[in-house]
Formats: structure tokens, sequence, C-alpha cells
């Protein structure tokens, strides 16, 4: 136990060291291709350079194009989050329902297991014609995919509780809601968190198609205008951030995920 | 034959220490049937004398459930009739098979029998019910609370005052020996401890009538001897009735003062374990 402990920083330690490593080696062929062997045109590839030049004017820059990014990032961090809190919501409440009353589960349960394998991206035709070239299309396909791993996620942790707790918990004198709120939902929390992970990057993921195909300022709708302008620097500082934004959240919930099994002492992916 | 003739072994220095202290200072006693009065050292952090005794009886009378021939595999039970005496200290034992969990399962509420009747204390028992409470096989303390968590949620069901909630959980946790752990994750306790904080979930409640499903049958033999001792003085001092379902006899006879055997749903043997040798309950349930 102590002696985990003691080993666990240095580990930790040693794993960013090499995350850093591999960057650095990244940014040195990535520098060497296209700086130095001069492979591709700069138009077709971009040099480092014109990438960090594009996160400048785009993430801090003052100059009147400047901003973008950064005005980006935030339209589409505000949709993704009501998008992701509504899935998150509506899935658990789904989920909930699911867990406790078999013919939905049977019914509704299997449709969404099924609905899960379409690609986001074949949603988005039938948003724009359902709701129209607008916000609110982005919005669906965003719910839509959030809430379908959600849902699955909630009703899977709940059936999947040992029944040696619902059994304790009946034997304690737990009526039929205090077994779902005290005993049900805090057994499933651990799979639900992951769940609730799987649906934070099917939204991100499905977002950035959506804003890609509708004309909403996002960072999807960047990625067009970096292609439309044939600015390559563009769409690859785009796809950078959306990988950092995406990362990040993916690794706020993980943290969480982490402490969870910890204390539930569950066994803790590395 | 092979599995229980390992258990014979791990088990047996433990049974001597049982018997050892079932004999010793034995008071003139005609209800405890030889079961020493004298606290064991181990749990002499056992404060807590109830105000009256709060056993419940129990009468199962014509009990029978007997698994529909889909789910065949299972043992069906009775029909069973049995009287348990308020404050009394039963062990059931019995091979798999013999419809040992199947009784638990009645007498929890969570089957319904097909035919019988059962009353505790003298009122029907139908499904769970407030006054007894059961200790499982796996430990099934609740991760996500902490040990004083895990002991106020029964307490909690009932609803008593926060105040309450916390002597009572105090009071429970010196019982078992663990005062002070209050505040522990199930996943820091060593696995006899576990048991313990189970074991203390139960008794915190206040159940007139306790069922124990082989409770301590995943512990090592010498955190075996312990908790079974500690238990035969909570035991002692509550005289909280008490059904200890085991498939090991030794145990079963160390434990209780009156041992049911079961054989195919049925009971083959009913009688006070100090009438009882080893070679007798083998015979009556076949084992060799």
């Amino acid at each position: 136990m102590t002696l985990a402990a003691a080993q666990q920083p240095a580990r930790r330690n040693l794993t960013l060291l090499w995350q850093v490593l591999g960057l650095l080696v990244i940014l040195g062929l990535w520098w060497l291709v296209t700086d130095v062997l001069k492979i591709w045109p700069p138009y077709v590839f971009p040099t480092p350079k014109a990438v960090w030049q594009e996160f400048a004017y785009g993430l801090w820059g003052s100059g009147p194009q400047d901003g973008k990014l950064l005005s980006s990032v935030g339209n589409s961090l505000r949709r993704v989050g009501l998008g992701y809190l509504i899935a998150v919501a509506l899935g658990g409440g789904v989920g909930l329902l699911m867990s406790l009353w078999r013919p939905l589960r049977d019914t509704l349960g299997a449709y969404l297991q099924g609905l899960q394998s379409v690609p986001s991206i074949a949603f988005v035709p039938f948003a724009i014609l359902f709701l129209g070239l607008n916000e609110k299309a982005v919005m669906f396909v965003v719910i839509i995919e959030g809430f379908i791993p959600v849902a699955l996620a909630v009703s899977g942790a709940m059936l999947n509780v040992p029944p040696a707790w619902r059994t304790a918990g009946r034997t304690l004198g737990a009526n039929n809601f205090a077994l779902v709120t005290r005993v049900l939902l805090p057994a499933a929390l651990p799979n639900i968190v992951t769940g609730l992970r799987t649906a934070w990057s099917f939204s991100w993921r499905a977002l950035i198609g959506a804003e890609l195909l509708t004309a909403n300022p996002g960072l999807g709708q960047l990625l067009e205008i970096g292609r439309n302008t044939a600015n390559v620097a563009l769409v690859v500082a785009t796809i950078v951030i959306v990988g950092v934004v995406g990362g990040l959240f993916d690794l706020l919930i993980r943290a969480l995920e982490t402490r969870l099994r910890r204390d539930y002492g569950l066994e803790v992916q590395a | 034959m092979t599995v229980n003739r390992t258990n014979e072994r791990t088990i047996g220095p433990a049974v001597q220490e049982f018997k050892q202290t079932k004999t010793a200072g034995d008071g003139p006693s005609t209800k405890l049937h030889g079961v020493s009065r004298n606290p064991a050292p181990t749990a002499s952090a056992a404060p807590v004398v109830p105000e009256q005794p709060r056993g419940a009886s129990l009468e199962l009378s014509n009990v029978a459930y007997h698994y529909s021939a889909r789910r065949g595999q299972r043992a069906g039970l009775g029909p069973l009739s049995l009287e348990v005496g308020a404050g009394e200290f039963l062990t059931v034992v019995g091979p798999s098979g013999s419809g040992k969990s199947t009784l638990l399962s009645v007498l929890a509420g969570f089957l319904k029998p097909q035919s019988g009747t059962l009353t505790l204390a003298g009122q029907p028992l139908k499904g769970p019910h407030p006054a007894l409470t059961l200790v499982q096989q796996e430990h099934a303390l609740f991760p996500w609370l902490t040990v004083a968590g895990n002991i106020a949620f029964g307490l909690k069901s009932q609803k008593l005052g926060r105040e309450e909630q916390v002597r009572r959980t105090s009071d429970t946790l010196a019982l078992v020996g663990l005062g002070g752990y209050g505040e522990r994750r199930i996943h820091e306790l060593s696995g006899g401890q576990r048991q313990r904080i189970a074991l203390a979930r139960a008794l915190a409640t206040r159940p007139g009538l306790l069922l124990l499903d082989e409770p301590f049958s995943a512990l090592d033999a010498r955190t075996r001897t312990e908790i079974s001792q500690e238990l035969l003085s909570i035991w002692q001092a509550q005289r909280v009735t008490v059904v200890f379902v085991t498939h090991n006899l030794e145990e079963a006879l160390a434990l209780g003062e009156r041992v049911v055997a079961l054989r195919g749903g049925e009971v083959v043997l009913d009688a006070p374990t100090r009438e009882v040798g080893l070679e007798q309950l083998r015979r009556v349930l076949n084992e060799r």
C-alpha cells in the first residue's frame, strides 16, 4: 500500500517525461519534412511556424481579423456544454426507467443500441431538413449523440449492481425508492461516469461534424473556412484545438472516475 | 467430500478452542446449554447491555418452497415446521443442495413460501421485516459509504434521529472491537474487519432475529475463531435470536445451542448441540 503510493508519483512523472519527449520528436519530424526537406509545398502541408502563427492570431492576436479561434472555441463550448447537459439529464432519466422497467429496456434499449452504430454525421442532413440550417440542428445532433451512451450506461450499470448489495439494502429496511437512490444509483456510479466520458467524446465529435456542415460560428465552421480559403495552417491549428479541448474535458471526467474507483476500492486503470 | 476434509483440517484447531471456552467456567445455567457466560477476552470491549432481552421467537409451520422445473437446479424446501425460541442460537447445517439457502431466503422475506405460515414474535411474517436482518456470505458492505455510513444505513431506514444514529453507530463499532474505525473506507479494511462491520451493520438496527448465511466462510481459521467468539459474546450480552447457516459441521456444533440438519429440504436432525456428536451429524447427513 505505502510502497505503491510512493511509486505512483514517480511513475506519473516518468509518463509525463515520455509524453513530452514524444511531442518533441513529432515536432522535430514535422519541422524536418516541412522546413528542411520541403517534401510538400507549404499550402498543402503547413510548417510548424505557420500553424503557430494561426494560434497566435486566433487565440491571442489583437488585429481586426484576429481572435477567431478563441471565439470559435467559446461558441463551440457553449453549444456542446448545453447539449451535453441536456443529453446527460435526458439519458440519465431514460436509462433509469430502462433499468427499472423491462419492456422499455427490451424495446427502446435495443433500438438505442442499434442507433449507436450510426455515425453522428449521418444525422446531420436529417437535422438540417427537419430543423433548418441553424443552431438547433447542431444541438439536435449533439444531444442525440450524448444521450444514447448515457442512457445505455445508466441502464447497464444499474442492472449490473451485484445482487448482494440489493439484498443488503433490503434487509436493512430500504423500501423500493430508497433501494434505487441509496443502493443502486451509488453502486452504479463508477460505471455511469464511464458512460458520461464516452458521451462527452461522442457529443464533442458530433458537434464538430455538425458545425462543419451547418453555418454556425464554431470550430467546425473554422475548418470549413480554412478549406475555402486554402489556409491549411488554420485547418491544422483548428484540429489541434479540437483535440486539446476534447482531451482536457476527457481528462477532467477521467480524474473524477479514477477518484470514484479508488474510493470504491475498484481497480484503477493506469 | 475432499472439500469437507480440507475444511476439517483447517478448522479443526479452531473448533477445539470453541469447545474449551464452551466448557471452561461454566456456571449453573439451564438456558445457555453450557456456553460460557464469561465474556471472551477478545470482546471485553462489548459494553452495550440491552435494556431487555430483544430476541424474537420464530415459528415456521409447514413452510414449503419449491423451484419450478425450469430452474430445477436449486434445492427446494419443506414442507418444514420449526420453532426457534426467543434468544435462541440455532445453527442450520446441511450439504449444498439441502435447502439451507432457500430456508434463509424464505426467512429473510426474499422468497414467498408456496405454502405454510411464518410468524416472528407472534406476528405473521410476510416479506422483509424490520425486526430481522441478514448477514451474507460476502460482506456486501457499501463502498460508497464510510464504515460509519454503512452502519447508519439501516438506522436511516428506521428514520432515527441524527444523534441517535451517531450514538448507535459508535456503540456498535465498539461492540465489534472497531471503535474509531468510523471514517475508514471499506477497501481499507481486512477481510475479518469487513465481516465484523457487516455484523455491526446488522446489529445496529437492533434486530430481534439475526440471520447469518455462512458469514465467516471466506475468512482464515484464526480470524474465524476470533470473530465467532465475538459473535457468541455479543449474543450472550444481547440475547438476540440467531439463525446461523453453515455447511461446516464443526462450526455448527461449536457455535449453536441447538442444531438443525437439513437434507433434501427436510429436517433430519433437530437437537441441542451438546447432545449431538460430529459423527452422528455426519451420519444423518450421509457424509463420511
